[in-house]
């Protein structure tokens, strides 16, 4: 299991918010996609980020071990590409207590930490998109749709949609 | 561009569920000019794969609505050409390795850049390119009961190394190769090599065992000008130089554990660390390991980390010894004779009789590396034209004796169920001369009823040496 030490909580108040992620990992993964595929990366990241988000939170409502480990494990897959280092260590840390039975009493901090983790990433996110808008862009003008859907999606398939209100592509939560 | 549906292009179908993932890769991918079709379940990625028929299947193992394993099966049933690349995030590594032993071609493990991506593409792409044109290397659809060159010997466990050795060869696996000393493990290795689309690329060796701990570290990855005293000079490192090839690395588990766990990471990322530099820098290499001790029993007693076993022994080759390939020994002996007194000048063409049957009883404790010696040795002493046993080292003759009374003593003894001495040596094949000793040494304890001082008494060492081994060896169970 991944040390704790590894995993900081994000910062309150007035102290400059803690980028959660390698910036420069991002804008090289949002140059790669320039174009058709780029053009919505930065919103597709979010919608991920909050659609996993929810399902940890229904994972954690309903105590449903197997499917925190599988939220868990497409977290630290997303967000090791991300070079969000905090947030895969956090998610390593859950996945790795699903796995062991033991750990039912850890799980409940972790996946506390592990939603704080993922709320600054959003966060994060969030804050990259406006600046985004402002002009001052990573991929260009801003191609998401009037229904929230990143542009440019042809070629993508994904599964359906878990319901209406959702920004960006989304797939199915299976639990 | 090449086409998802285009059989000369080869074309690639991308099945992840997680679509900024699905997006990053497939960018990824139209950027270096490749046509990709996506999907995010597997019974949709199964149908497009059915409905296009691409060469290379990227497949996330973690799919929502199947196993990414099961899925590549019924890949691999509907066309066993296709080259599939299993993508895993860190928690899957055994899933990966049980993938690599079920036909995948290559395993990423997330988060992987763009070089390692388009490198492991870029291989599946040709090796589905050669499997669909019948273009494959000569060595991979040959007559399978061929050696692949420089095997010599067509005895059955030799075949079973053969098959595997073939099988790995359209793929990325790390090899682990174990067996005795001189039984040619960097052989196989090389022959791993030769036959696989890296066979352009470097082989590069490193006997891990073979150069002092403190200097192993700067062998593998390297070392900047300035980093150490005596650092002159900017120097790769064995797996910068084998970039785009080979890297072989023998005797592993001698390897220090500290750099075990560097080399840990290196086979995870795929990126080193020369001493001295702040920035990784990313290789592509294919590993294959060796060791003549059981690793196993290297990761029980502590001397080897159980991460770095599995993480190599995806696909493991035993080397047979010697003793066990029946005629190979007279198969290496012809092969190795005609070429021996060739570069000698002296005129050998064959074994006498009494030689060819002695070769094959001898135990060869040595493997093959013992027997080039001994070839080597009448072959410069002596001016031929038949190998006869005078002509054999001394050594080897007394071997021979051994062998005999082993043989002879099972024979006159006539105790039903007393071991032969083959028959005992034959039960320590393969282990360690330290763990040899132990048993050695437990089993006289025993005879002797748990007392220390008879077993001293028989095996004539004094008590407190077996009395202080002993204690190390419950020190190392602890």
């Amino acid at each position: 299991m991944n040390s704790l030490s590894l995993i900081s909580a994000p910062r309150s108040g007035s102290e400059t918010p803690r980028q959660p992620f390698d910036s420069a990992t991002l804008d090289s993964l949002v140059a790669l996609c320039s174009g058709v595929e780029g053009a919505g990366l930065l919103a597709q990241l979010r919608a991920d980020f909050e659609r996993l988000e929810a399902g940890v939170r229904r994972c954690a409502t309903d105590r449903d071990v197997v499917a925190l480990a599988a939220r868990s494990h497409e977290i630290k897959g997303l967000a090791a590409t991300l070079g969000a280092g905090p947030l895969t260590a956090c998610a390593t840390a859950v996945q790795d207590a699903c796995d062991h039975a033991h750990a039912a009493a850890l799980m409940g901090d972790l996946t506390e930490l592990l939603l704080a983790e993922i709320g600054a990433v959003i966060a994060a996110l969030k804050r990259l998109e406006g600046h985004d808008a402002a002009g001052q862009d990573h991929m260009g003008p801003d191609m998401t749709g009037p229904d929230g859907r990143a542009g440019g999606q042809e070629g993508l398939h994904t599964p359906d949609r878990a319901g209406p209100g959702r920004s960006g592509l989304e797939k199915t939560e299976y639990s | 561009m090449k086409d998802a549906t285009d059989p000369e292009g080869g074309g690639l179908l991308l099945i992840e569920d997680t679509p900024s993932l699905q997006m990053i890769y497939a960018g990824l991918l139209r950027k270096a000019g490749h046509s990709v079709h996506c999907e995010a379940t597997a019974s949709k990625g199964l149908a497009a794969f059915h409905a296009l028929r691409p060469s290379v299947v990227l497949l996330d193992l973690m799919l929502p609505d199947r196993d990414g394993l099961q899925v590549m099966a019924d890949i691999l049933h509907a066309a066993p050409a296709t080259s599939v690349i299993v993508i895993t995030a860190n928690g899957s590594i055994n899933k990966a390795v049980e993938a690599m032993r079920a036909g995948a071609h290559e395993f990423l493990v997330k988060p992987f850049d763009e070089p390692r991506l388009l490198a492991a593409v870029t291989n599946a792409l040709g090796a589905s390119a050669d499997m669909g044109n019948g273009t494959r290397r000569s060595d991979a659809d040959a007559d399978t009961t061929r050696p692949p060159p420089p095997f010599i010997g067509t005895s059955e466990p030799m075949q079973a190394v053969y098959r595997t050795i073939r099988s790995v060869a359209r793929s990325m696996a790390t090899v682990f190769i174990t067996g005795e000393s001189g039984t040619g493990k960097e052989i196989c290795a090389e022959a791993v090599h030769q036959i696989s689309n890296r066979a352009r690329g470097p082989f590069i060796a490193l006997n891990c065992g073979a150069i002092p701990v403190d200097l192993l570290e700067s062998e593998v990855f390297g070392h900047l000008k300035g980093s150490f005293t005596g650092a002159i000079s900017d120097k790769p490192g064995a797996a910068a130089a084998a970039d785009g090839g080979t890297l072989f690395l023998d005797e592993i588990c001698e390897m220090d554990l500290n750099l075990q766990t560097k080399l840990l990471r290196f086979l995870q990322t795929s990126t080193i660390v020369p001493v001295g530099a702040t920035h990784p820098r990313k290789v592509n290499v294919r590993i294959v390991c060796a060791t003549n001790r059981d690793p196993r029993e290297a990761v029980r007693r502590g001397h080897f980390r159980e991460d770095l076993y599995y993480r190599p022994h995806v696909v493991p080759i035993h080397m047979p010894p010697l003793r066990t390939r029946g005629a190979d020994v007279l198969e290496i002996t012809d092969s190795l004779l005609s070429k021996m007194a060739s570069e000698e000048g002296h005129d050998f063409h064959g074994l006498h009789p009494r030689v060819r049957e002695l070769f094959l009883r001898l135990p060869w404790p040595g493997n093959v590396r013992q027997l080039i010696n001994v070839l080597r040795n009448v072959v410069v002493l002596n001016r031929g034209p038949l190998v006869t046993p005078d002509m054999l080292p001394r050594d080897l003759l007394a071997e021979a004796h051994v062998s005999e009374l082993g043989d002879h003593g099972s024979v006159a003894a006539g105790t039903a169920g007393a071991p032969s001495l083959d028959a005992a040596l034959r039960a320590l094949e393969g282990k360690p001369l330290a763990e040899i000793e132990r048993l050695v040494v437990m089993a006289a304890i025993e005879r002797n009823g748990g007392s220390i001082p008879r077993a001293a008494r028989e095996l004539a060492v004094s008590p407190s040496t077996l009395y202080r081994k002993r204690d190390s060896w419950d020190a190392q169970e602890r």
